[in-house]
This record gives structure tokens, C-alpha cells and sequence, in this order.
């Protein structure tokens, strides 16, 4: 068998494995897998730490951050910063949220917005920023799919029908029974990972130059400025990097899936010994960061950054382990981008069409308008995909720079008890507007500033202001500081 | 923070083999759960009973 073939052999029984064993009970799987290791339950706790790491590793964060590391160096070690400083932020702002949440049995993040600020438009904005977001987010995973066929099989098999099928095998799982991750496949999975991660973390600098320090001593040689900011960029230096690093850490429980995680957590303590742990688990990123720094000086001259990592696999691994990984890959892209799809359609049909437009809808009508949805937005991500050429990193980004724009009514409606629905309303449509306008003209980043954090400052500004403006009401969610 | 990243934006010198910049993240990466830890043991004085789960 050829190589490619073999590969792709490898990745097909993987994928349809996962696809036939399908998704049965067991929803918020990766929530409970975090409280039961968090809880200390002592047993298997190096598998438990192997699984979680596992989990960490997402199509962005092994195809996405070792694309970057190859195609911009420095900046790209925004990653690293980011997870710590968004758990450091969990740590005080969610138990907060969880109290709330409890109290006024909230169960998404528009249910938020709907009971601090009495609003259903704001809460109606919420989805539509929430599920814009989400697009990006879709694309990158997509994209990841086509990436790994399409190296697979040394490129005879292109993106276009690689990300169809995935696209397709997707919607299916979602409406076969609205996804579920199934505790053994998601463990699979995240053991495959954690694996292929320490084997290519340390292989690939062992087999190419001897070791991971002499890799860097190598790279420090003959090309030091990749290794610092700006890198290989013209404009991602430490301004953007400190304006991405926040943004992101701040949007990081932001995404609506995340958000609404929060309160399926057994109590506010969980949350804190949480955000006390989970740092630790991203430590083994720092494994991609060694991978993708090493193909800098394997593959010189790759037009397309975010396929180095797996062209050096490809070279220096065994088709079938290659297989493995690459099938391992695509599950990691498509069980995320099935919950993704999922999440959204739902938010549309039931917290933005039905509240808004259709108060009378049933339950039956909900369920098949967000398949209609699920459909949708399928196809509007696909193509997108087909159509777009941005890097992964550069499309998690841009979900980033609007879903962050939920977090000040989010604190300020924690926080502060004069913090109004017609202010965040406005400051959210300003920063949002502001975004899309700062990222559609090609001005990112904006004067050295990451746009969205450009955006969120001035968001902020707005919010503030215009709840200041606006008259003052009793929150239902009050406040536990002024 | 803000202000100190061009002071540990650099490659040597290299320490365990890895670029300043690169061992710095990951130090604080070990820092930081430390930190949270010594935050919750201090929240953990003042009683929240609250959120103590039962």
C-alpha cells in the first residue's frame, strides 16, 4: 500500500468508528471529566491528567498554533499567555455567575442577558453575536479537515471534497441524535492526542536535530528574530500581542457553549479549584509550540503555514502512525464543530426566533427550525471555507474580536449595579459594529492594537456611559458589589 | 504586565534549551495555579459558606 493510502485507510476507519459508535449519553461530558479530576478523586490521575491534557488539544491549538509558529514565530506565543490568564479571570467572575445562574435558573448566556437587563432584544443580540461568532469558529475546524486529507494524501485528494464530506457527515451526526459526545470515543480520542502530541513534541526536534534544545539553538542561529515578536510579521508586535492576549482571555468563557458550561458546575468551589488546575493542562501545548518551531527550519519555503506541522509528520513518522494522528485530527475538528452547530442552531431557534418573532411556537417547531439551522449553517461555513484562505489562527481570532464584545455586560452586570440594558445594548452594537468594521477594512490590528480589543475598549467606554445616561432600574440579578 | 513584555521578549538567554521567551510563558504557566491556589486559601479564611458545597 502506498503511504498515502495507508494514511488515509488509517483516518477513514478512525473517523467512521467515531461515526458509527455514535454519540450517545452522556452530554457536558468534558465538564464532569473536569470536576472528577478536579475533585481528587486520587484514582488514575495520570490518566486522568493524559486525557484532559488531551482534550486541550483542539484543531486550533495543534494544526492552528503550529501553523503560526511556522508562518509568523514570536507573536504566536499570544497562546501561551492567554489560557492562564482566562482561568486566572474564571476563577473570580464565574462563581459569581454560577450564584446567579443558580438562583434564577439560567441555563444559556442570552438567559443572562434577559434576566439582569429585562431585555429580549438585548438577549435576541446576544445569539445573533454569539452565533456570528461561531462561523469563524466552524471554518477553522472545517478547515482542519481538509487540511489533514488533503496532506494525507499528498494532496491528491483536495480540500474542497475533503471539507464537504466532513461537512456532511457532521450535520448528519446532528440530527441523528442531537450530539452527545460518547465518553469512550471522546477518550479515545484525547489519548490519541495527547500521545501524537508527545510524540511529535519531542520526536520531531529528536529525529531532525538531536534534541528540542539544539533545535532552538539551531533556529536561535541562523533565524533569532522568528523566535521574538514581531516575528516574521510587519505588524504583530508586543502592542498587539498584549491587546490579543487580553481580548482573548477575557472572551475565553464568552463563546456561548463555554458560558452556558458554567452552570452545569456542581457549585461556585468547583469552579474555583477549576481555575486553580486546569493551567497545568496546558502546559503540554508547549509540546506544538516545539513542533511547529521545528518545521521553521525542516520545510523552509511552504506556502501554506498551517500544513508544516503535518508535512514534517508525514516525513518523519510511519504512514500508519501518521493515519492515527490524521484521524485523530478530524475527530478532534468534527465532534466540536458538531456541538458548535448544535449550540447555535438551538440558541437561534429557542432564545432569538421563538422569543422574539414566534412566542407561540411550539417545542416541535423549535426542534425543526434549528435543523433547519443546523443545515444552514453547515453550508454558510463550508463555504466559507472553500472560499476563505486565512490561517486557522487568524479565524479563532476574528469568532474572538466579536464574542468578546458580550464580556463587559457580563462583568459590569455582575459587578455593577448600574449597569443597564439600553447601555450594554448599545455598547455591545458599537464594539461589534466596530469590529466588523476594523476587520472588513483590513485594519487589523489597528494603530499596533489587536481590532477587537480596540473595539472592546470602546465598548466599555460606551457601556458605561450610556448606562450612566439611561435611567437607572432594580436588576433582578443584584449585584453582589456596587 | 502590559508593560514589562519587551523586557522578557527575547531569545537568549536560553534556559533547559528554550528560548527565553518561550521558558518565561511556560514559568508562569507553573506560576500562575500556584498564585490561585494562595487565593483560594485566603478567600478560603473569610467565610463564604455560601459556596462551600455540602
Amino acid at each position: 500500500m502506498t503511504p498515502a493510502a495507508t494514511a488515509l485507510t488509517m483516518i477513514i476507519a478512525i473517523v467512521a468508528i467515531g461515526s458509527v459508535v455514535g454519540f450517545l449519553a452522556g452530554s457536558r461530558e468534558r465538564m464532569d471529566l473536569e470536576q472528577w479530576a478536579v475533585g481528587g478523586r486520587g484514582f488514575g490521575i495520570v490518566l486522568v491528567f493524559l486525557l484532559m491534557a488531551g482534550e486541550i488539544y483542539t484543531t486550533f491549538a495543534f494544526l492552528g498554533v503550529s501553523g503560526w509558529a511556522y508562518s509568523r514565530g514570536g507573536p504566536v506565543l499570544y497562546v501561551l499567555a492567554y489560557l492562564s490568564l482566562a482561568y486566572a479571570a474564571s476563577f473570580f467572575i464565574l462563581p459569581q455567575l454560577w450564584e446567579e445562574g443558580r438562583k434564577h435558573r439560567m441555563q444559556t448566556q442570552p438567559d443572562f442577558f434577559n434576566t439582569r437587563y429585562g431585555n429580549r432584544y438585548l438577549a435576541g443580540f446576544v445569539c445573533v453575536v454569539g452565533i456570528l461568532a461561531f462561523i469563524p469558529y466552524l471554518q477553522l475546524q472545517l478547515d482542519g479537515v481538509g487540511i489533514i486529507v488533503s496532506v494525507a494524501s499528498f494532496g491528491h485528494i483536495g480540500r474542497v471534497p475533503a471539507m464537504t464530506v466532513a461537512t456532511g457527515l457532521v450535520i448528519a451526526f446532528v440530527f441523528a441524535n442531537g450530539v452527545r459526545a460518547v465518553a469512550w470515543v471522546s477518550v479515545v480520542k484525547d489519548f490519541l492526542m495527547i500521545v501524537a502530541a508527545i510524540a511529535i513534541g519531542v520526536g520531531i526536534p529528536l529525529v531532525h536535530f538531536g534534541g528540542i534544545g539544539p533545535m532552538f539553538a539551531a533556529l536561535a542561529h541562523t533565524r533569532p528574530a522568528h523566535l521574538t515578536m514581531p516575528g516574521a510579521t510587519p505588524n504583530l508586535g508586543h502592542s498587539w500581542y498584549v491587546s490579543t492576549v487580553l481580548l482573548t482571555a477575557l472572551g475565553f468563557y464568552m463563546w456561548p457553549h463555554t458560558f452556558s458550561s458554567t452552570f452545569t458546575a456542581k457549585s461556585s468551589d468547583t469552579l474555583k479549584r477549576n481555575a486553580i488546575v486546569m493551567p497545568l493542562y496546558t502546559l503540554t501545548l508547549a509540546l506544538v509550540f516545539f513542533a511547529g518551531f521545528a518545521t521553521v527550519l525542516i520545510l523552509p519555503h511552504l506556502q501554506n503555514g498551517d500544513l508544516a506541522l503535518l508535512t514534517v509528520v508525514r516525513r518523519t513518522f510511519p504512514a500508519w502512525f501518521f493515519g492515527l494522528i490524521g484521524g485523530a485530527g478530524a475527530l478532534t475538528a468534527m465532534v466540536p464543530a458538531a456541538i458548535i452547530i448544535l449550540t447555535a442552531a438551538t440558541l437561534f431557534a429557542k432564545n432569538l426566533y421563538r422569543p422574539l418573532f414566534a412566542p407561540s411556537m411550539t417545542d416541535d417547531g423549535v426542534a425543526r427550525l434549528a435543523r433547519a439551522m443546523v443545515v444552514l449553517l453547515g453550508a454558510t461555513s463550508l463555504g466559507f471555507a472553500i472560499h476563505g484562505s486565512s490561517t486557522l489562527v487568524s479565524l479563532l481570532l476574528t469568532g474572538y474580536e466579536m464574542v468578546t464584545q458580550c464580556f463587559p455586560g457580563v462583568v459590569l452586570g455582575l459587578y455593577w449595579r448600574r449597569a443597564t440594558g439600553p447601555g450594554v445594548f448599545i455598547g455591545m452594537i458599537t464594539g461589534v459594529f466596530t469590529a466588523v468594521l476594523l476587520m472588513s477594512t483590513h485594519l487589523d490590528p489597528v494603530m499596533g492594537l489587536n481590532a477587537g480589543f480596540v473595539a472592546l475598549c470602546i465598548n466599555f467606554a460606551v457601556t458605561v456611559t450610556a448606562s450612566l445616561a439611561t435611567p437607572a432600574r432594580t436588576p433582578a440579578v443584584a449585584p453582589e458589589l456596587t | 504586565m502590559c508593560f514589562t513584555v519587551p523586557i522578557w521578549d527575547r531569545v537568549e538567554p536560553l534556559v533547559l534549551g528554550l528560548p527565553f521567551n518561550l521558558f518565561w510563558l511556560i514559568l508562569w504557566i507553573v506560576l500562575t495555579p500556584c498564585c490561585l491556589w494562595g487565593a483560594y486559601r485566603l478567600e478560603g479564611t473569610a467565610e463564604h459558606p455560601a459556596n462551600h458545597d455540602s
